[in-house]
């Protein structure tokens, strides 16, 4: 139950990113077991003698690069807005820098249908991005409709991970 | 006065009574609808044939079973297994319920080629209803099992059979590195003989035949992005269809196979896009802002029905293949996708949401009246067998997902146990 | 009107190829009339005849000549008429003078006849004197002859008296027994009439209600039959809906189905084989008890009409 709760915790901050990377493929090695580590080193989430890149500073909105989403919706929830106004911010002042934002949904419903809808929310995060000033040709959207589950479950907790946008910035 | 009553009475007693000595009349409005019996008894070899493995009586029963129309009867109940019409003592099938019998034989040709001979009866009026002689070669002997399934379910029920065909389907499984791995395989309609025509480590998806069944056209991530290719399945050769920004997806072939519908999101939102196979050119058939996807075209080629969100929830819509207008086909409930045209063109089969569980269920065109076939939670893309008799779709089973056939009037289902992981998706071939 | 072109192109063209189609009907029908309106209308024909004077004075002159023929005819006519009265006048004194003399005639005859009958009454009375004298001594001796004879007589009549009596008598009694044996007849015959009417009923009681029987186990056993029968009718997929097919079914005592015909073919090769399959599979059907019901259901129809 703890483990769950505290999972739950992570996952909806700074970790869900690495939830996502910690995935099948693009395994970005240590960040898992140190992300595990992290509730006793959770004191030294400061931010601002934070050496690291910015976008892993686990104090900056910039370390959360999945936004969740409601069943059958495509709308960002206020609690997101934070982070892609900072994403947008970040990419406007890097333009050097370009993005994919993938989209995704959870198993329910038809496949190509959900290609599609997971196509809206990548768009509509574009969107927002767009509008703190990331050109359009930094963000790329691509559609994996159900084809990638973030969570192998078939209840809510999982539908819930795997309704989701990433943003996924080249390897640094 | 109450004599002349009684012999009034006596007269039109007598008379009907003359009249029930001719012929008693009685109406018959009420039957039952389960599956024909049949007695499949195991093919015999008067001599001993070396190097087959496959047992033709098991195949055709299995088959025959599948498609929910016959009942077979275990070969443990049989009171004797004739082989030849000799032995048949037609009395014991009758007393075994079975309306049907089939008995064969195999025998060896001096070439080492196989003749499978067999005879279907009637069991009640103990007459010979067919009777074939098939070659075949000991590793085509599963195929000559299916000829003679298909040859037994057009005699008794006026339908072409669909055991000679094929499906495909998309596997995907977790390799020892815990890499996944997707597959498309085409199989034996039974499931027998899966081959792999595509592997990628990417996710595959949307496997659909050409009319003639020599090619499947699918959709792959393999580039990182959707593409759709079109892969031959007799050489393995594949070409891939021109990729867009955004989607490309959800192939479907006109039934002449001159063009192919899919859907590209290249100018905004998913929209349904015509290919023309010959000429290479893309049309755009649909213009809305909301999601239109899943096309599939009606048999005689001159609509395409599809999904869409345009008034919110996803509903099929139907628009004539050279453009115009989307009219609404489904009403019922608050989710309908990935509908396809039954063989005749009456029905369509979708995916229907009811009380949050995700159904596959037909929907009569006339009538607009819609039927249930399956009982999962998450039950996805039906595919209708060329004859129309069956449906295969994808189910949940023990949080796995794996291929079922359900009767089209719903009343039969079976679950297909196929080889490795995952299995969905999967797609009936045309006839050969 | 060139906005209103403009606000509706397609009834606009409409309406002008309909309005063209119109005049073009018009200029083609009148074409067509022309040729009829020459021709002229039938002129009536008058017949002119010319009349000749002289004809007329001899028409005249021929009319007088006839007027005068015909007062000379009459007065020819009228002297023939007097002529011929006065032959009749003379006629009839002739006739008048011929009358009396017959009258005179027949005076003189009468009294001739009287003179004669006078004297043949004076000759009877002579002969009736003689007569009467004779007569009355035949009368002393018949009388005499009658006095004994009616003595004899009444014996005779005595005895036929009797006789008669016992005749009667015996008819009498031989009368009385016949009616009664005829009344025990019709006595009897009554009875018999009676009893036969009333045992006709209690057989006519009873026949209705063996029919009444029997109808009720046709009915039950129809009924238990079809039940049987749908049981084992296997419908076959798809639309049958509006499919119905009659099959005729022979039985053997104990119900086992010999034969079925089809009698009436739904046009579906395979429904009708459920049909049949059917009616074969429910052998043997459930049948009453009793043999002589056996007739009612010797042979059956049945009407298969899936859904009703």
């Amino acid at each position: 139950m703890y483990k769950k709760l505290l999972m739950g915790l992570l996952l909806s901050t700074t970790l869900a990113g690495c939830s996502m990377f910690g995935g099948d493929e693009q395994d970005t090695d240590g960040s898992m077991s140190g992300m595990h580590d992290g509730a006793s080193t959770s004191g030294m989430m400061d931010g601002s003698n934070y050496t690291g890149h910015p976008l892993d500073n686990p104090a900056s909105p910039l370390s959360t690069k999945v936004i969740y989403f409601a069943f059958d919706s495509s709308a960002v929830e206020p609690q997101y807005e934070a982070v892609l106004a900072a994403h947008g911010a970040y990419l406007a002042a890097n333009a050097g820098v370009s993005i994919i934002v993938e989209g995704h949904a959870d198993e329910r419903g038809t496949r190509e249908y959900n290609i599609a809808l997971s196509e809206r929310r990548a768009k509509t995060v574009q969107n927002l991005l767009s509008l703190q000033g990331a050109s359009s040709n930094q963000t790329e959207v691509v559609a994996m409709g159900e084809e990638k589950p973030a969570a192998a479950g078939h209840d809510e907790s999982a539908w819930h991970l795997n309704r989701r946008v990433e943003l996924i910035y080249p390897a640094r | 006065m109450k004599t002349t009553i009684k012999l009034v009475l006596m007269c039109m007693l007598m008379y009907a009574s003359a009249a029930w000595s001719e012929a008693l009349k009685i109406e018959i409005t009420q039957g039952v609808s389960s599956a024909q019996p049949i007695a499949i008894v195991p093919f015999s070899s008067t001599q001993v044939v070396t190097g087959v493995a496959v047992d033709v009586a098991q195949t055709i029963s299995d088959d025959l079973m599948r498609s929910g129309r016959f009942k077979s009867l275990s070969r443990f109940d049989m009171l004797d297994k004739p082989f030849t019409a000799a032995q048949v003592n037609f009395r014991n099938w009758q007393a075994l319920g079975q309306d049907n019998l089939v008995i064969g034989e195999i025998t060896e040709q001096a070439n080492g080629m196989l003749e499978v001979q067999f005879q279907l009866f009637d069991v009640y009026k103990g007459e010979q209803l067919m009777g074939f002689s098939l070659p075949a070669n000991k590793t085509g002997l599963r195929g000559a099992a299916h000829r003679i399934s298909d040859l037994i379910y057009e005699k008794l029920t006026g339908q072409k059979g669909a055991f000679s065909t094929r499906m495909a389907y998309v596997t995907s499984t977790k390799n020892l590195n815990g890499k996944h791995e997707y597959k498309i395989q085409v199989a034996d309609a039974d499931g027998y003989g899966a081959k792999t025509i595509v592997t990628s480590s990417e996710p595959l998806m949307s496997p659909a035949w050409s009319p003639r069944g020599d090619k499947i056209s699918y959709v792959s991530f393999e580039a990182g992005r959707s593409s759709i290719y079109t892969q031959t399945l007799r050489t393995g050769a594949r070409e891939k269809l021109q990729s867009f920004k955004g989607i490309n997806g959800a192939p479907a072939w006109s039934p002449d196979g001159s063009q192919m519908a899919l859907t590209l999101s290249k100018d905004g939102s998913a929209d349904i896009y015509v290919y023309n196979v010959i000429s290479r050119s893309f049309r755009r058939l649909t213009y809305s802002y909301a999601i239109d996807t899943e096309p599939n075209w009606s048999p005689d080629g001159r609509a395409i029905i599809f999904t869409s969100d345009r008034g919110g929830k996803p509903q099929i819509y139907r628009i004539a293949a050279s453009g115009g207008q989307a009219t609404r086909v489904t009403y019922e409930g608050d989710y309908n996708a990935r509908a396809s045209y039954s063989p005749d063109g009456k029905n369509i089969v979708m995916v229907h949401r009811v009380n949050g569980q995700y159904r596959v269920a037909t929907l009569e065109l006339k009538t607009g009246f819609v039927s249930i076939l399956s009982d999962g939670q998450l039950d996805e893309s039906p595919s209708y067998a060329p004859n129309g008799s069956m449906i295969l779709y994808s189910t949940n089973d023990s949080f796995k997902s794996i291929l079922a056939a359900v009767s089209s009037d719903g009343k039969v289902r079976q679950k297909l146990r196929l080889q490795g992981g995952e299995v969905r998706e999967p797609a009936w071939s045309p006839f050969k | 009107m060139l906005d209103l072109v403009k606000k509706h192109p397609l009834a606009s063209l409409l309406s002008l190829v309909l309005h063209l189609v119109l005049i073009g009907f018009f200029i083609f029908s009148t074409s067509f009339n022309e040729p009829e309106s020459l021709i002229a209308p039938p002129v009536p024909i008058v017949k002119a005849t010319v009349i000749d004077d002289s004809k007329i004075k001899a028409e005249a002159e021929k009319l007088k000549n006839h007027e005068r023929e015909k007062q000379q005819q009459e007065k020819k006519r009228l002297d023939d008429l007097k002529n011929k009265r006065l032959a009749e006048e003379k006629k009839l004194a002739d006739l008048k003078k011929k009358q009396a003399l017959e009258q005179q005639k027949l005076e003189q005859q009468k009294a001739e006849q009287a003179a004669s009958a006078a004297k043949i009454k004076k000759q009877q009375a002579i002969d009736e004197k003689k007569k009467t004298d004779a007569a009355k001594q035949q009368l002393i001796a018949k009388e005499k002859a009658a006095k004994e004879k009616a003595i004899k007589e009444r014996a005779a009549e005595e005895k036929l008296a009797k006789e008669k009596a016992a005749k009667e008598k015996a008819v009498k009694e031989k009368l009385a027994k016949e009616k009664a044996a005829k009344e025990k007849l019709v006595k009897e015959k009554a009875a018999k009439e009676q009893a036969a009417r009333e045992r006709a009923l209690s057989e006519l009681a009873e026949q209705e209600e063996q029919e009444m029987r029997a109808q009720e186990a046709v009915a039950s056993y129809s009924g238990l039959i079809r039940q049987k029968v749908e049981r084992n009718w296997l419908q076959p997929p798809g639309d049958i809906a509006g499919l119905s097919c009659t099959v005729r079914v022979r039985l053997i005592p104990g119900g086992d189905v010999i034969d079925v015909q089809v009698i009436k073919s739904s046009g579906n090769t395979y429904f009708d084989r459920s049909v049949e399959l059917a009616t074969r599979k429910a052998s043997p059907l459930p049948l009453p008890n009793d043999p002589a019901m056996f007739n009612y259901f010797r042979t059956l129809d049945f009407y298969f009409r899936p859904g009703g």
